[in-house]
């Protein structure tokens, strides 16, 4: 096993301190015991999600990234093939001896088929993450709140501006993600989540928005019903923007979180029809995703291709309109996700 | 159009002056000397240009040498230098225009140089062998023969956080400039300087009635313009189509100057061509296009290098060049452009500061980071990709922390008074505006001779720009809020309320299409090797179409590349070469 801090290579027999024998670091894992992963491949994970530390990240992104790993290293497609085909030979035989093998070839092969959901407990991850930080202390490019928080505005004429264009999320998280990677700076963009953070500047951004007669909105969401409904409520609730700007919807929904199965999380229960269609409600029925499942640089890539991209409004062609005095463009974070720019699970 | 040199000291038995005047060749046909006790002047011009004015006054122990002009033009500006400087403090109260001058006194053996209020025009000085010399450009203080020529690494890491060398210091050690608005004394080897001309803040309640705000913009823009006329029977207009040229273009009608325009075309990637024709045609100018392409630009880099005087790493400088020569061989031989509007009067630029101050700093990765360093990455050339660019050696000859930032700490350092916004700005003229724009233009536009006309750069224009209360110059999202209701009348309303696209050059495609054979050899192995600046990975996927995972703009990739190609050029004709061409 390598360590992540010399890169040296060890048997298990050298390491039997939990240490590197070369540099005497502390392993925070031994997959030998019991752990999910290495050393090395737990910072391999970090360099996936920091895009070797340019780009800053969440813990979230990195749960996702080992849960991507994790499902990735899985069964091979070949070993369950073969599982399949003894099952089908004993069925063609039909002996009873082989009819009992096959059922056990059967259901192990059932057993091992990839599910669609998190293989990766949170709360395992929760705690390697914790002996992770405490071992080798906080990984580069991880966003961290200040304590206290963001020292607002201090000049009385700022209030009179006001921004191109807004990205409204449906989680503070995501809004963490854009604003630690300079997203509001680099577009002249206001960021808020629509649960009202970042607290100390929601009410004023918010108000300066009003300023811009000509405003862009974006609305970034999870594949959730929530999420679904975002760009539907921002462009009909008085409060944000109805009758005042165009909402364009940039998130996940259900036709994207597909490529990502097994990092879903399971749901349940009835979905509010207004805002998705039949195939999107079936979905969400029974599964969510998350957008922190994409890695931080494909997520801030495409949501800028999104509002700098002219084509984006051309292709805006679906307007889902009710009452009248407002509107939203359908043109999502998915649509364009291919396999050149990492689409399908490689898009993670 | 002119350039002006000289020393003050031992007397120079060889002929330095006439290799500093020689220097410049292509500023003048004509040049004239004035020897005095202690001191040289000199003064390169072209003779029998229509609204030309003697460059050289003597009167008594004192002379004077001036390059270039003041707006309103007068009579000499060399006699005018003498008797504003003939008085302590100085009478520069109301000096503006585009000049740079030397005044020596063999009485007092005392010399003072001067600067335009803004810095279109240059000057430079160094210290050499027991003479203090002076010159408007760098490569006439390198003729002189005996001056050492080295690299200062800390004039260059500064390049390559702005694309343009700020401040006092050049890239060539020893050598420094005096700066925009400023007067410098020399006296027995002792320099002081001060400025004369300053922009602060200080709103009028008058103008917060936008009626009377607009009135006194469009009435002293207006005058800006004529102020800059000088008798030519025509002038020519750089006119880009968007706001700011096409205000001055209508101020010029409305003076009924006969106009000539000028404008870019970049083929399918144009972004305002359509408006500059819609522009010219409302106004009833005629309109030259130019086509800019990247074997024209290829053609003609090296002499933009030199022209050039300093590495500027904003690739609209060989686009500017094209645009002189069309202008010079329609036969005008001053033009005016829209330069100023975004710094005085709120341009984009103000935005991305205005959103960072918003939220503050929310994470504990920005508790030290400062408003300067926000301000800073507004370049996007290489502030914080040190690590991938620079090599250990380079990192460890550029100096300690801070240089970058103390440029700026005067206007955003603090909380002290005054509107967010007017602090930006004062940055932007300080830096972006004087040390920047002005200056290339300048010399893109005398690389043909040409004098170039900034109105909204006016003196009295800049000064009340910081008496209207700064929701009139952003308005929510309106950029220039007040200079638009000022031209809304007159000009397509296309033109005044679009959003700004601001001139884009495509250089990205520039130089990895038809220029990639000149960069990958002047950014090749071989070449970084030789300066050991550079770490050859970074430079390399670069070349390839790469940059940083974190960058998501691929004119970003343009826009490095060619402030490094430019540098490496600069380097080779100023640093090898004296600046030989």
């Amino acid at each position: 096993m390598k360590c992540s801090k010399c890169q040296s290579d060890c048997t298990y027999p050298q390491r039997s301190d939990g240490r590197c024998p070369t540099c005497k670091h502390r392993f925070a894992f031994e997959p030998r015991t019991g752990d999910i992963i290495s050393d090395a491949g737990f910072q391999s994970a970090l360099d996936a999600v920091s895009s070797f530390g340019s780009v800053r990240f969440l813990p979230d992104h990195v749960y996702y990234e080992l849960a991507r790993r994790r499902k990735a290293s899985g069964v091979p497609r070949t070993v369950m093939f073969a599982f399949s085909g003894v099952a089908v030979v004993a069925a063609i035989v039909a002996t009873p001896l082989l009819l009992l093998g096959a059922a056990t070839f059967a259901g192990i092969g059932a057993m091992l088929k990839p599910r669609p959901t998190l293989n990766v407990e949170r709360s395992t991850f929760d705690t390697m993450w914790r002996r992770w930080i405490a071992i080798n202390g906080q990984p580069k490019g991880l966003i961290v709140r200040r304590e206290a928080a963001g020292t607002p505005y201090r000049h009385s004429d700022v209030q009179h501006y006001s921004f191109d264009r807004a990205v409204i999320c449906d989680r503070p998280e995501t809004v963490d993600l854009l604003l630690a990677n300079n997203f509001h700076f680099e577009n002249n963009c206001a960021v808020l989540a629509v649960t009202g953070y970042p607290e100390h500047a929601f009410s004023l951004v918010r108000e300066m928005l009003k300023n811009n007669p000509r405003l862009s909105v974006y609305a970034l969401h999870d594949a959730t019903p929530e999420g679904c409904g975002l760009a539907h409520r921002l462009a009909s609730d008085e409060r944000w923007f109805r009758g005042s700007a165009r909402v364009v919807e940039v998130g996940m929904r259900p036709a994207h979180a597909r490529k990502f199965k097994g990092v879903w999380t399971a749901a349940s229960g009835t979905v509010d029809k207004r805002y998705v269609t039949d195939d999107e409600r079936m979905w969400l029925e029974k599964y969510r995703c998350e957008l922190a499942a994409i890695r931080p640089e494909q997520v801030i890539k495409r949501l800028f291709t999104a509002i700098t991209t002219e084509a984006t409004l051309e292709q805006a062609s679906t307007y889902v309109e009710s009452g009248g005095d407002y509107w939203v463009d359908s043109y999502s974070f998915s649509k364009d996700s291919q396999a050149s720019d990492g689409g399908d699970d490689s898009f993670g | 159009m002119s350039g002006i040199c000289g020393w003050v000291g031992e007397a120079d038995d060889g002929d330095t002056l006439d290799r500093m005047l020689g220097a410049i060749d292509y500023r003048g046909d004509t040049s004239v000397r004035e020897n005095l006790r202690g001191a040289s002047l000199g003064y390169r011009f072209w003779a029998g240009r229509p609204g030309k004015s003697p460059g050289v006054a003597r009167d008594g122990t004192r002379a004077a040498v001036c390059a270039g002009t003041f707006a309103p033009p007068i009579e000499s500006p060399a006699r005018s230098v003498l008797e504003r400087t003939a008085r302590e403090p100085a009478a520069l109260d109301d000096a503006d225009g585009a000049f740079a001058f030397a005044v020596y006194d063999e009485e007092t053996l005392e010399l003072v140089l001067g600067r335009d209020p803004f810095g279109v025009r240059s000057l430079y000085y160094v210290e050499h062998a027991g003479r203090f010399y002076f010159a408007t450009e760098l490569k006439q203080l390198l003729a002189i023969p005996t001056l050492p020529v080295e690299i200062d690494p800390a004039a260059v890491h500064k390049y390559l956080t702005f694309s343009f060398v700020p401040g006092e210091a050049v890239p060539v050690r020893g050598i420094k400039r005096v700066l925009p608005g400023h007067l410098l004394r020399y006296r027995a080897g002792t320099i002081t300087t001060a400025p004369y001309f300053t922009l602060t803040e200080s709103i009028d309640e008058e103008l917060r009635d936008v009626k009377t705000a607009v009135h006194r913009v469009r009435e002293l823009g207006k005058q800006a313009v004529g102020r800059r006329l000088n008798g030519e029977s025509e002038v020519g207009l750089f006119l880009s189509g968007g706001i700011d040229s096409s205000i001055v273009a209508l101020w010029l009608r409305a003076l009924d100057a006969k106009v000539r325009a000028f404008s870019l075309d970049f083929g399918d990637r144009s972004v305002e061509r359509e408006q500059a024709i819609e522009v010219a045609k409302t106004l009833e100018i005629p309109l030259e296009i130019v086509k800019v392409s990247g074997p024209e630009i290829e053609a003609v880099f090296w002499d933009v290098v030199a022209k050039l005087d300093l590495p500027f790493g904003d690739a609209v400088t060989a686009p500017q060049y094209l645009l002189a020569k069309a202008a010079r061989a329609a036969g005008v031989t001053a033009v005016f452009n829209g330069e100023g509007g975004d710094q005085l009067f709120g341009g984009w630029t103000s935005k991305p500061m205005i959103a960072a101050e918003m939220y503050g700093h929310l994470y504990e990765h920005q508790e030290a980071e400062s408003r300067e360093e926000t301000y800073l990455q507004s370049y996007h050339r290489f502030y914080g990709l040190e690590d991938a660019l620079y090599t250990e050696q380079f990192r460890a000859s550029v100096g300690g922390p801070g240089q970058r930032r103390a440029y700026l700490t005067p206007y955003l350092g603090s909380d002290s008074e005054g509107a967010f916004l007017n602090r930006v700005r004062l940055a932007d003229i300080s830096l972006k505006g004087s040390q920047n724009i002005l200056p290339r233009a300048e010399r893109m536009t005398n690389a043909f001779g040409l004098d170039v006309r900034v109105p909204l750069f006016d003196r009295k224009l800049a000064e009340v720009s910081f008496t209207l209360p700064p929701e009139l110059k952003l308005h929510g999202a309106c950029e220039k809020y007040v200079l638009k209701l000022a031209v809304q009348q007159r000009l397509p309303e296309d033109i005044v309320w679009r959003r700004k696209f601001g001139m884009s050059v495509p250089v990205t495609d520039f130089v990895l299409g038809p220029l990639a054979p000149l960069f990958e050899e002047l950014l090749g192995e071989k070449s970084l090797a030789k300066r050991g600046m550079f770490r050859p990975e970074y430079v390399r996927s670069l070349l390839a179409g790469h940059d940083v995972p974190s960058e998501f703009r691929k004119r970003r990739i343009g826009e490095r590349l060619w402030a490094l190609a430019m540098l490496e050029a600069w380097m080779r004709t100023f640093i090898d070469r004296r600046g030989a061409t």
